[in-house]
């Protein structure tokens, strides 16, 4: 069924040369199995499952707020347990640095006067809250939920992308895309064990009721919230979903009320003191007293609350000068000073617009480069080289020289591909990875994550906002374990 | 429970009474038009009845200059000058749903989603005029999803806080509701000047769905028995009687302490309202009377409604169409 492609022009998933990849050889035998319209059947089974659940986000500027759902594709990322084991460490290894680095500019900022990073490249960062300056955040940690994106090069490395601290999105997609699988390709599951994800709620919980806010006494149990945006946000399933999962109430800004620095929520029965809120609205929405005085989905006086130590708010309030791109260039750096570790997972190498030598020589070579706007995100304001045209270039030429601190440049990286099923044929596309990482005591990280997937053919962005979608990440439990298959267990589709 | 969430519970158990009634009288009345002439008096009478219960004819004069079937069929289905347009109220139970997904099961959630997502959308999309067979489908479509989620409501929710509010939104509109058929029966019945005795009363049994029930315990079908009927029979689910009952048991289930103030308060307004049904003699009233004593009843179950949203800190309807 499956038309071979040239897969020798990118690191590819699933294929060396003609051949399925040790690793992917099962799935790839299943495959054959099915005719191209059973497979655009259970494409659209998919497809609907998703719909009629409401699993579905909300495009920005649409009218009356058209809802979507995120493109699955068919065929997993498999990766295979010793590569897992790497990625792990090296996610946790930077999440842990991360927040130590926050710890330190909101704390001593040791890392200013040992001359590691300028001091005005963070103070002067839009994200930096001097607002959280001396605040003691529970078990020091301002990191519950991380999301880190991972691309593979030409080579098959795996390298760090971008690091996500304030509210990640797209973690219930890896809970339902593994559903949707399950119930749609049961069969592709056979001759495979990998990790399961039923259990990692109990593990996000535990580490969400470990923020216990300073103030708070021993004996009583924290209650805990999740702050929403409401239902037109773009990320409204992701809430819903968390919410019921970590067995909280989901709540909007109108639905909580600050009295004697402590935060309550509206109930039947009148108010609720309330311990742990898990926003999932940006920073400058939080309070309008301290921050957007227009905002109308904050909580005036949250951040007095907060402050007074009796209420927690994960991710900490001003994270985000740890994930801006500017920062991005100093994490391995942040690793060895703050660790002393070298970096598991490898950055992609960055480019400094600030820095004279630098800027010349981004500006000569543009058209091999990736221009990203450090504030922006979901692949917007940003230039790929090699695909732009000369208008573009130019714009982008003159941007730079007019606010180099806004830009960076990157070379671009031969992002790796993955078939994908669409339109009833397969061909390659570009993948990445978001890894979640979830902090409390402990680090946990979530077998798999979310693999993104660029379907526009030869398109680079896997942004869902843009064309992207989503595949499910398996994780195998055990190595090398395609050479069972010839063993002579039973296994539950009845072939031996 | 949240304040906000109580509140969505409580509307989106409104709208779907209120879209699962209205879908049911424009069956009516498309079928009943059939055998009647546009020029004779019953039709423009039943139309402008249906009008009134269903929205009001201020409105929709307000925009049409004639009451014509067409027009009237689109302003009552789909137009968005219309709040209690089937489809606005549609749409209000499925935004109330979503913010309250949580709560309830997540089957209620699907059909729901599922509904407006394909047949919603769909018959929007029709070519008007649309063809009376495709919109009686459509008509009894709505009517079988909301019934399948009564079903599911009735049949799975746990016995808790999400559960009684929905009930209470529920009881309490369709108590609204049959009142408000009868007063603008009566309107109408105290303009040609009969008296209730004499004149049928066919169109309000069809109207309030009671027909069936009706015909099995009584052989005259007298405006008057009806509107007694309608209003004081004990088991009759659309009876203002059996309403109000219901919405004792979901309070008395809401609040467990019988001497709580809020308890007390919403006990008191409730007995006054079953004691004022009890105590109705249809036989000994004029109409001028019947309809006084009518609107009064929509007035105190409507006090009701406040008080019980004050008492519970509900918002004012958080999405309404």
């Amino acid at each position: 069924m499956m038309n071979l492609y040239d897969s020798s022009l990118f690191f590819d998933e699933m294929f060396d040369g003609n051949k399925p990849k040790p690793h992917y050889r099962s799935f790839h035998h299943k495959l054959t199995f099915f005719s191209r319209e059973q497979l655009e059947e259970k494409y659209r089974q998919a497809q609907a499952s998703f719909l009629r659940q409401g699993i579905t986000f909300t495009i920005y500027g649409a009218q009356d707020g058209t809802e979507r759902t995120m493109p699955f594709d068919c065929v997993p990322i498999i990766i295979p347990q010793t590569k897992w084991a790497m990625i792990e460490a090296g996610v946790k290894q930077r999440v842990e640095a991360l927040n130590k680095f926050l710890q330190d500019v909101y704390g001593q900022q040791k890392i200013f006067q040992d001359g590691l990073i300028p001091r005005q490249l963070v103070e002067n960062n839009p994200y930096f809250k001097p607002t959280m300056r001396g605040l003691q955040v529970p078990i020091a940690n301002h990191i519950f939920l991380a999301g880190i994106d991972l691309i593979r090069d030409e080579k098959g490395d795996y390298h760090v992308l971008e690091d996500n601290l304030r509210n990640p999105s797209g973690i219930s997609y890896v809970f339902e895309n593994r559903d949707v699988m399950k119930e749609v390709y049961p069969e592709f599951f056979s001759k495979h064990t990998i990790r399961p994800l039923d259990k990692q709620m109990a593990y996000m919980k535990k580490a969400l009721l470990a923020h216990r806010p300073p103030s708070m006494q021993a004996e009583r149990e924290p209650k805990a919230v999740l702050l929403t945006a409401g239902m037109y946000n773009s990320a409204y399933y992701d809430h819903v979903f968390l919410a019921q999962h970590l067995n909280i109430q989901l709540v909007e800004g109108r639905d909580l009320v600050v009295q004697d620095l402590k935060v309550y929520m509206k109930t039947i029965y009148g108010l609720q003191q309330i311990d742990i809120i898990y926003r999932r609205i940006d920073d400058d929405f939080l309070d309008p007293t301290v921050f957007r005085e227009d905002s109308l989905l904050g909580v005036p006086h949250l951040m007095a609350a907060y402050q007074a130590g009796h209420v927690s708010i994960l991710n900490a309030v001003g994270n985000g000068v740890a994930d801006d791109k500017a920062m991005y260039a100093y994490v391995p750096e942040m690793i060895r000073y703050y660790l002393q570790e070298e970096p598991i997972l490898p950055n992609v190498k960055t480019y400094h617009l600030g820095d004279d030598s630098q800027r010349e020589w981004v500006l000569e070579h543009i058209h091999e480069l990736v221009i990203k706007n450090v504030g922006a995100s979901g692949g917007y304001d940003m230039l790929i080289g090699p695909h732009a045209s000369k208008e573009e270039i130019a714009l982008f030429k003159q941007k730079i020289v007019e606010q180099p601190y806004q830009y960076i440049a990157q070379p671009t990286i031969k992002l790796s591909r993955a078939p994908a099923f669409q339109n009833g044929r397969f061909y390659p596309c570009h993948v990445d990875l978001r890894v979640y990482v979830m902090k409390g005591e402990e680090c946990y990280v979530l077998p798999g994550g979310l693999s993104r997937v660029a379907l526009q053919e030869g398109s680079l962005v896997v942004n869902s906002s843009q064309g992207g979608g989503a595949k499910d990440t398996w994780i195998l439990k055990e190595e090398l374990q395609h050479a069972k298959s010839s063993s002579r267990r039973v296994v539950l589709d009845g072939t031996l | 429970m949240l304040s906000r969430v109580a509140d969505a519970l409580y509307w989106m158990a409104r709208y779907s009474e209120r879209t699962q009634t209205n879908a049911h009288i424009l069956q009516v009345q498309l079928l009943n038009m059939l055998e009647q002439s546009g020029q004779e008096h019953d039709y423009i009478d039943h139309w402008e009845a249906v009008l009134n219960i269903c929205a009001s004819k201020e409105e929709y004069l307000a925009n049409y200059t004639t009451i014509r079937v067409n027009p009237l069929i689109d302003y009552l289905l789909f137009s968005e000058k219309n709040g209690n347009a089937l489809h606005a109220t549609l749409r209000a139970i499925r935004e109330n749903a979503r913010v309250t997904r949580d709560s309830m099961p997540t089957e209620l959630w699907e059909i729901q989603n599922s509904f407006y997502l394909t047949k919603q959308q769909s018959i929007l999309k029709r070519e008007r005029p649309i063809p009376l067979i495709a919109l009686q489908d459509f008509l009894q479509d709505v009517r079988k999803t909301l019934w399948m989620e009564t079903g599911l409501i009735e049949g799975s929710m746990d016995r808790d806080l999400p559960f009684y509010f929905m009930q209470v939104g529920k009881w309490l509109e369709r108590a609204e509701k049959t009142i408000r058929m009868i007063v603008i029966i009566v309107e109408q019945q105290q303009r040609t000047g009969t008296s209730l005795l004499e004149d049928d009363g066919t169109f309000l049994l069809d109207l309030s769905a009671a027909r069936e029930s009706f015909m099995r315990k009584h052989r005259q079908t007298n405006l008057l028995t009806v509107i007694r009927y309608l209003v004081q029979d004990a088991h009759f689910p659309c009876s203002v009687m059996f309403c109000v009952k219901k919405i004792e048991e979901a309070i008395t289930a809401i609040e467990h302490d019988s001497l709580s103030p809020r308890f007390l308060t919403l006990q008191s307004d409730i007995s006054s309202l079953v004691l004022a049904i009890h105590h109705i003699d249809f036989w000994q009233m004029t109409i001028e009377e019947t309809l006084k004593m009518m609107e009064e009843r929509l007035s105190q179950c409507m006090a009701f409604s406040d008080a019980f949203s004050t008492i519970y800190h509900l918002y004012e309807p958080s999405v309404q169409p």
